[in-house]
């Protein structure tokens, strides 16, 4: 019973702010058909773990216009 | 994290606490009131907890070096530093673990291997200032904890440079474009604009073959560098035989020389001369020799060793002039040398045109000289003066040959030189048009990336910010009922990074800065409110709220509903810990205007080096009064004075709570009790009733468990006089009244008060409750709302 209450409170419980705006960004650029959903979920997790090196958001994107173009990323 | 009951605080050694002091909490009471004029303790209690809970050296955090040693009493050593904190759960104790610069890094909080202690939020009345009254970048700052995304804004950043990036390789590409597409214009227009246009042009001339001019050009090229390098060695050649001329006429002219030089010498030959040198040196070296070593005749060495040296002399032009000829023999020889090396050159130069002639690369294209002319050049057998006689003789036809060639392969040059430009320039423009539009379409992404994070994160921030806007002026309604003040809103300021606006309603107004318009106790108010809405947001059941002497100046009406909003967001947090200074809020519960069973009351007395901090549970009146009445012997003086002033406030609550008819009075001049007891009348009192539930919230279903009619409780107390005879005035008249009469007295106001006062939240019933007044809980009614007419 309590390792059941564990899991329901482990469940419910809320993801850090930055994982927030990480998973509404990613959502908005599907939305806005930006990003495929395997996009944004790589999208999703660089901004979780606060990808702080532009050259690692260059190549990112570049990937996804590679992917636009008929190559996967 | 560890949601459960605060027993005890204790500090040893800690800021104040020059002796061990311990603050005892009520298990069952989750607000605690600690009151204490300046400098009896309060802030010491709330670091110790702060820094017991929070590893944080409270307020010194933000002071300097040596003002952080302070940390540790003044009479006391950093090793006696202790404070401990008793929950239900367990006990954690802090200490100071290290020497050196006094910091937060070692604090050392044990057990460390159980779960820490509850987090502390704390709020002091600077941190109020820095919410609510300050710039919107320092109230930024004060809420930073709670809005800050690092890891979206390291993205960010990290997104804004890599746009950036893209959008300058976006135009160094588009320059090297149109620098390429500058070429071909160029180019089309100095070959006059030929066809439809420079890039049909362009693609025309790329297109175009040119390898077999190519290829000719660079047999051509062959020969005519082997024709230069000809040309080149015959002019050395030339140029040596000059120097061979000259050195010769040099030599000429020496032999001549020497010859008229022995003449002069009357016939002696110039050798001679070296002869005679050798034998005066050999004298020279024997200047003790008595005879001529060759005719063995007696001789002085010294005087013919003079002798030798005159006729040395004398035959002196004709040894220079044998040296020049030496000299002038040499340098011939050399010229010689070099001359013979040039023509040798020459003479191979000639060997590698005629074997280019002579090989495949070169079959089917004009020969310039006659097959016999032709063997001879390639002839590796044949003598140098052979095959460049053999060359020279055919030199006129050969160069008018090698003119024309070297006029066809300039002309070729110019074509290839041409076509290479064009397709070093289409080449350029091929890829750059690929580069601008791949950073052209790079730069859309990544500016939309950024803008939708940069949206989102806005939208993030000001989500909260609402919650806790919303939350806040919930709270601050509740403080200031009916008073057009509201609508506070923290709002992320347009095109400033870091900067919170802080705006407010005020009547017609909206959305204006409420620092300008509220006063002081209203921004205090709002300050606590933002406070607690941010504790019960990011705290809550985990934490320890305490306000740190905030409240300076509230009316009586403001710090009751205060009082209550406090008493209720209590529930939300594991314990709410309030100190002040501020009398009037500690008599709110010492007369049971505020529900004192609700919170435990701690009160502390003057500090002294000696003794540290003191602290104390708090009596109320009630308790007082009780205390004293009981006591043996009576303290009568005490049991009057304090049963006196205790009915003053009841009868005082029953004249505001029916309108009592009271005289005027000015100033600070209160009522007397006689006054106060008169106000009321007694037909009305008579329809004056109390009912008692005995729990809270009681249902409209339940019974009372007890009824007291008002009126005999106030005809009880007869003597009310008493109180200034006996508890005041110290006259003879108060030695007239018995001990039996003054503790009667005190029963009665006693009886009264215990009548009014509700026993579950330990307040007066103040609240409306519709037909009836109630005391906070509900559990006691006092019987009817208004007076009747």
């Amino acid at each position: 019973m309590e390792r059941k209450m564990n899991q329901t409170q482990e469940t419910a419980k809320p993801s850090t702010p930055d994982a927030q705006v990480s998973k509404a960004s990613s959502a908005a650029l599907v939305a806005a058909g930006t990003l495929d959903e395997k996009q944004a979920a790589a999208f999703q997790v660089m901004l979780e773990k606060g990808t702080s090196n532009a050259s690692e958001w260059t190549v990112f994107f570049r990937g996804v216009l590679k992917g636009k173009e008929g190559a996967k990323p | 994290m560890t949601a459960c009951k605060l027993k005890k605080l204790s500090l040893d050694a800690f800021r104040g606490a020059t002796q061990p002091v311990s603050i005892e909490f009520s298990g069952s009471k989750r607000l605690t009131l600690i009151f204490g004029e300046n400098g009896c303790g309060k802030s010491s209690i709330v670091d110790a907890l702060v820094f017991l809970c929070n590893k944080s050296l409270g307020w010194l955090d933000e002071v300097s070096e040596p003002e952080k040693e302070h940390l540790v009493a003044i009479n006391r050593q950093r090793t006696d530093l202790r404070v401990q904190l008793e929950t239900e759960a367990r006990t954690w104790e802090g200490r100071i673990d290290g020497s050196g610069q006094l910091r937060k890094e070692i604090i050392r909080v044990t057990p460390d291997n159980v779960p820490p202690p509850p987090s502390v939020r704390i709020l002091r009345r600077r941190q109020i200032l820095n919410l609510v009254d300050t710039t919107a970048g320092d109230r930024y700052k004060a809420l930073r904890d709670y809005i800050e995304l690092p890891g979206i804004e390291k993205s960010e950043k990290a997104l804004t440079d890599a746009k950036k990036q893209a959008e300058k390789e976006f135009k160094s590409a588009r320059d090297v474009l149109s620098g390429a597409q500058q070429i071909i214009s160029r180019l089309w227009k100095e070959a006059n604009s030929p066809g439809e246009s420079e890039h049909s042009w362009a693609a025309s001339k790329e297109a175009e073959d040119t390898a077999s001019i190519g290829k000719l050009s660079a047999i051509y090229g062959k020969l005519i560098t082997a024709h230069d390098a000809i040309v080149e060695r015959e002019n050395e050649v030339s140029l040596e035989l000059g120097k061979v001329t000259t050195a010769q006429a040099d030599y000429d002219a020496a032999v001549e020389a020497l010859k008229a030089a022995e003449q002069a010498a009357a016939g002696q030959s110039g050798d001679l001369v070296d002869l005679l040198e050798r034998a005066k040196s050999y004298l020279d070296g024997k200047p003790d020799l008595e005879e001529c070593p060759i005719c063995e005749k007696p001789n002085d060495a010294t005087a013919l060793g003079a002798e030798l040296g005159k006729r040395i002399q004398s035959m002196k032009a004709v040894r220079d002039a044998q040296a020049k000829l030496q000299a002038t023999k040499k340098a011939l020889d050399g010229r010689l040398a070099v001359y013979n090396s040039a023509l040798d050159k020459h003479a191979k130069a000639i060997l590698s045109l005629g074997k280019l002639l002579n090989s495949e690369e070169w079959k089917g294209q004009p020969k310039p000289a006659s097959d016999e002319a032709l063997t001879v050049w390639s002839d590796e057998a044949a003598k140098a003066d052979e095959r460049i006689k053999s060359f020279k003789d055919s030199a006129t036809t050969w160069e008018t040959q090698v003119t024309g060639l070297r006029t066809q392969v300039t002309t070729w040059k110019a074509v290839l030189d041409l076509q290479k430009q064009i397709k070093d320039a289409l080449a350029i423009i091929r890829k750059n048009e690929e580069e601008v539009k791949t950073f052209d379409k790079l730069c859309a992404l990544l500016k939309v990336a950024e803008e939708t994070l940069i949206a989102e994160r806005k939208k993030f921030v000001t989500r909260e910010l609402a919650s806790i806007s919303d939350e806040a002026v919930r709270l601050y309604a509740l403080i200031h009922p009916g008073e057009d003040l509201g609508g506070i809103k923290f709002l992320l300021k347009d095109n400033a990074k870091n900067s919170l606006v802080l705006a407010g309603d005020f009547y017609t107004e909206k959305g204006v800065p409420p620092q300008g318009i509220f006063s002081e106790s209203h921004l205090d108010t709002l300050g606590l409110c933002v406070h607690f809405a941010l504790a019960k947001k990011y705290g809550g059941e985990d934490s320890i709220v305490i306000l740190d002497d905030v409240v300076a100046s509230v009316d009586h009406d403001h710090l009751g509903r205060l009082i209550d909003v406090l008493h209720d967001e209590a529930e939300n947090f594991v314990h709410v810990l309030l100190t002040t200074h501020y009398r009037p809020w500690k008599e709110k519960y010492l007369f049971n205007f505020a529900p004192k069973e609700e919170v435990h009351l701690l009160d502390l007395s003057d500090w002294s080096l000696a003794s540290g901090i003191q602290c104390f549970k708090m009596l109320t009146a009630i308790e007082e009064l009780r205390a004293k009445k009981d006591a043996k012997p009576m303290d009568r003086q005490a049991v009057a004075s304090k049963a006196g002033i205790l009915l003053e406030r009841l009868l005082r609550f029953l004249n505001e709570a029916y309108g009592g008819r009271l005289p005027a009075k000015r100033g600070r001049e209160g009522h007397s009790l006689g006054e106060l007891a008169g106000g009321l009348k007694k037909d009305f009192l008579k329809k004056v009733s109390v009912e008692h539930f005995g729990k809270a919230k009681p249902q409209a279903t339940d019974q009372a468990i007890k009824r007291v009619e008002l009126l005999p409780l106030i005809e009880a107390i007869q003597n009310w006089v008493l109180r200034n005879q006996v508890g005041c005035h110290y006259n003879e008249f108060g030695a007239l009244y018995s001990n039996a009469e003054i503790a009667e007295f005190g029963a009665a106001t006693l009886a009264l008060a215990e009548a009014l006062v509700c026993p579950v939240g330990g307040d007066l019933p103040t609240k409306s409750g519709g037909a009836y007044w109630e005391s906070k809980k509900g559990a006691l009614r006092l019987h009817p709302l208004v007076k009747p007419d």
